[in-house]
Order: C-alpha cells, then structure tokens, then sequence
C-alpha cells in the first residue's frame, strides 16, 4: 500500500529564463522564474506564501529574493543547500508543509550566474582566492573542483568491472540525441562517439563531453496539495514517492563510494512510499553532472546490477527509441545545468505530457539530484496520476 | 629575475602554525598526520576536533608511508605552474592503513601502468623554493 503522503502534493507550477549566456544576476534571473511559474499555475503572487531559495556554484541568490518578489507575508521561508540534491529535497519538504497545512503555495527556486561576459566557461568557477599551506594543497595536487574525484569514479569502474571509454560516450551521445528533439537545449548539434573520443581531455578518463554543461538561469517550481492543483491551469504532476539519502565515506578507507552511491538506499525507499516497483518506472531523469553518474546511479537504483551499466547504456537503450528512456531533454550534458532542476524541469514537461517531439510514456517518472562526490542524494517519483 | 606573483603561484603558501608539522614532517620525509589519543582515530586534513570520538586530543605522528591505489585518474590540463611540463599528472586516491583515504599524486611512474589496487609508498617532492610535497610512488 502507498504511503498516505503519495500522491497528495503536486507540482502546478514550471518557470525557466532563458538558459545560458545570459548575462543577468542570479537574483534578477531568480525573480523572473518565480513570476514565471506563477504565470504558468494561473496564480496570483498573493497566493504564494511559501518560498524555498536554493542557490549555484555563485551563492549569487539568497534569502532575500523574497523582497526582490515583493512578497509581504510568506508562512514559510528558508534557504537551503544540499548541492545537487537540493532541488528535490526543496520539493519534498514543499509536499510535507502544503500536506500539513502549514502554506498553500510554496515556491521552490534555483539560480545560477558562473558565466561572465568575456569569459571562457573553463573559468567559470575558477577562483583567485590565495589559500593557507595545507588547504592550498588539493589544487597543487591538481584537484580542481568536482570532476577529478567523479573522473576517479569512473576508473575504478572501468579497472574494476572492465567498464569502457565507448560506453561512457554512448551515454552522452543519447543524451544528445535527445537534446536535438528539444529546442530550449544549449547544445543540439549532432554528436557521433568519434566526436566523443575525439573531444579532449579534461581528466582522462573524462573527455569535455564527458562532462556537464556550465549555464545561467533560473527556475522556479510551485507545489501546492492535490486538491488545490486540479483547479489551476497546468495539468497536475502528482508526487508519488521521495527519499533521501546521504554519505560521508569520501575521505576514509574501508568504504566504495565512487562505485556505489547513497541512491542505493534511496530508490527503494521512494518506491516503497510509492507502492512502485523498479519495473513500473517508464522513463528516468537522472543528475547527470558527469557520464558516469548516469551510470552509477542506474546501477545503483537496481535497473541492471553494479558493475553491468556499461553494457546496460551501450545499445543506446536511454536514447531516443531505446527501452528506458533517460533524460528526455538532453539533461545537464546538453541541454543546461541548473543543478537538480534540470532534471526536475524535464520531468515536470514529460509529465504533463509537453514533450512535443520528444514526448514519451510518462506513467511513473523516476527524478534524481545528487550533490557532492556522490554524497547527497534526493529523489522523486512524479506521475500524471495521482495514484 | 623574480616574479612574485608567479611564484607567490608556483609554491606551497605560507602554513600557520597549526599545519606547520604536516609540512615539517614532509621536509624529514615522513607523512605526519594527526592523530587522536582517545580513540586512535586518524585524521586528515586539519581538524581541531576527532570526527569519530569528538576529543580534541590530536597529536602529530608519523604514518607508515604505506598505501594502496583506490582510484586514479590523469590529469590533462594544468590549474597551478607545478603541473605545467608534467602533464598527464597522475591522480590518485590512496587508501593508507591508518584508515584514511588520501587525495594525491603518484610520481615516477607511466600514467598508463596505474591500476586499482597498486601498491605504492609515500615520496616527496622538493621544490627549487625547499618546499616539500608528500607524494606517492610505486613501491
């Protein structure tokens, strides 16, 4: 039997800017997605008296975007930062408190600004700041932000389990695919997997196309009781299970974190709460900052066993007429990076059936965010059904 | 001629005093680290607090210098002077007995010969400055 919160929340309002360059603050770029979404639900701002703030690599938005929004009265209001797994724990704790009574209408927002005028993307996150001796020492190594240690993730896949560099491309290759089904996608132009291998080296054995876009926006959801989506003017994404999991083994031995993420314990959790099996989910948004987190996650998640999601991804099965639809909108790899939103986004579309060209099966969507060196995790399982 | 800008760049910042011991310990070739004396707990990097027992009795002491590769990877773009002339770098995570998973640099070797599960031992890497880096190689 579902959980008695399954179902009872839904998402009745999507806003997004414009993704990319473009060349506004986070904050600006936050306001706007929230007048967006309000739009998009039919809602007046005087109706919304919840706000959730999550902001990007930039800390460019922060608790105060409710005076950028002019709004007086809020009966909840935090910021949060759980990294990539924010965004779906933003709507999880939104389902709980319309559930509870304690706000009508909550927004839930995310913006970013890393790209600067005149700048390459290489240096988005890029910082000058001069460290003392031992804190300076992961960028001497050659440490410089996330993807080395996700890089670390995929090699010992492949040293481990026979993994290759073929199937790591085949991922971003479906991802591109799908990203030429979807015209709001940053990078639609066709990809074979000798432009991958032929894409260079960042930290072998990561190529660029290996790895996630870099992209100003905003987005905003609102999520309200079930009851309450059906009089507005989108049609309902139901809520149907969520979960959280988290890790903290990076630094210690004695633990296989880069092998085996916290979606593990996650997966089943949201499926129990949603009275789901694996095999009832008919397509995935997965948090796809690198390649191979696709992969780990799959595997994780149990939709083929560890060690096995090269083969499982190689026929090109998460790809456009593939059997497990993934990432429907190109994901962070080639449509945009709004951390956890842009899986949320995609999911929302699909569930409402406004996929257009792209549109597929939508009965139970599995969403995902994970932050960190796969250390946080949230999910959601969201539905045109309520049950 | 000196640039002090890029060589501000090129070497190890200044430490305080509390992470002095990591690197003095580094110049007399030995992988000082802290440990706890209530709960014999490693820790790295700096804390003044034993994440596991919560003691703020940490003390210097030096590692075995023993490890084993967990993952690598190669490093093909330089973000700091010291990678320049040396690309690919290789990264690597080395799971040392003392409990600790340390993020590092293995030397000395072919980028292409590194696998999960190497053996490898505790190096260091002088610099013209005098600084010293604790690295690893191949045992």
């Amino acid at each position: 039997m579902a959980h008695p919160m399954s179902g009872k929340a839904a998402i009745c309002g999507l806003g997004m800017t414009e993704m990319g360059r473009v060349y506004r603050s986070a904050t600006d770029l936050a306001t706007e997605a929230v007048f967006l979404a309000l739009g998009d639900a039919g809602l007046e701002k005087s109706q919304l008296d919840g706000l959730l703030v999550n902001a990007g690599t930039t800390r460019g938005v922060n608790l105060g975007l409710h005076r950028h929004l002019g709004l007086q009265e809020l009966n909840v209001l935090t910021f949060m930062q759980g990294f990539g797994s924010t965004a779906g724990q933003m709507i999880q704790y939104a389902a709980m408190a319309v559930e509870n009574g304690m706000a009508d209408y909550i927004a839930c927002v995310f913006a970013d600004d890393p790209l600067q005028e005149g700048k390459r993307t290489g240096d988005a996150y890029a910082s000058g700041q001069r460290r003392e001796a031992m804190a300076s020492l992961n960028s001497i190594y050659g440490y410089a932000g996330a993807i080395p240690m996700y890089a670390m993730g995929a090699q010992r896949h492949m040293d481990t389990f026979g993994t290759r560099q073929d199937q790591l491309g085949q991922i971003a290759v479906s991802q591109r695919q799908w990203a030429g089904l979807n015209e709001q996608a940053t990078k639609r132009e066709p990809m074979s997997l000798e432009d991958y291998h032929n894409s260079p080296w960042v930290v072998e054995p990561f190529h660029v196309l290996d790895c996630c876009l870099v992209s100003n926006g905003g987005v905003a959801v609102i999520v309200t009781t079930a009851e309450r989506a059906r009089d507005l003017s989108q049609p309902p994404v139901y809520i149907r299970g969520f979960a959280q999991a988290h890790n903290h083994d990076t630094g210690r031995s004695g633990h296989d974190p880069l092998l085996q993420g916290p979606g593990v314990k996650a997966g089943p959790r949201a499926l129990a709460m949603a009275d789901a099996k694996l095999e009832d989910i008919t397509q995935c948004q997965i948090y796809d900052c690198y390649t191979y987190t696709v992969l780990v996650t799959l595997e994780d998640y149990g939709f083929c066993k560890k060690g096995e999601g090269g083969a499982f991804v190689e026929d090109g099965k998460l790809g456009p007429g593939g059997s497990l639809p993934t990432n429907t909108g190109g994901g962070e790899l080639s449509s945009f990076y709004m951390w956890g939103m842009t899986p949320v986004t995609e999911a929302v579309i699909q569930a409402r059936g406004q996929g257009g060209a792209r549109q597929m099966p939508n009965d139970l969507i599995l969403v995902t965010g994970n932050g960190g060196i796969l250390n946080y995790h949230s999910n959601l399982i969201l539905s045109p059904q309520a049950a | 001629m000196t640039d002090k800008t890029n060589s501000e760049r090129a070497w190890i910042p200044a430490a305080t005093q509390a992470t002095q011991p990591f690197f003095d310990g580094a110049a007399e070739g030995k992988l000082r680290l802290q440990l706890c004396s209530g709960c014999n707990t490693w820790a790295y990097p700096l804390t003044t607090r034993c994440a596991n027992c919560g003691s703020t009795k940490l003390q210097w002491q030096d590692a075995s210098g023993e490890g084993t590769v967990y993952s690598h990877a190669k490093l093909q773009r330089a973000y700091h002077p010291r990678h320049k002339q040396r690309l690919p770098l290789v990264l690597a995570q080395v799971d040392i007995p003392e409990g600790l998973r340390l993020m590092t640099n293995l030397i000395d070797v072919d980028p292409a010969a590194v696998c999960v599960g190497d053996t490898v031992v505790a190096a260091f890497e002088t610099f013209d400055d005098g600084g010293v880096l604790p690295v690893f190689k191949k045992a």
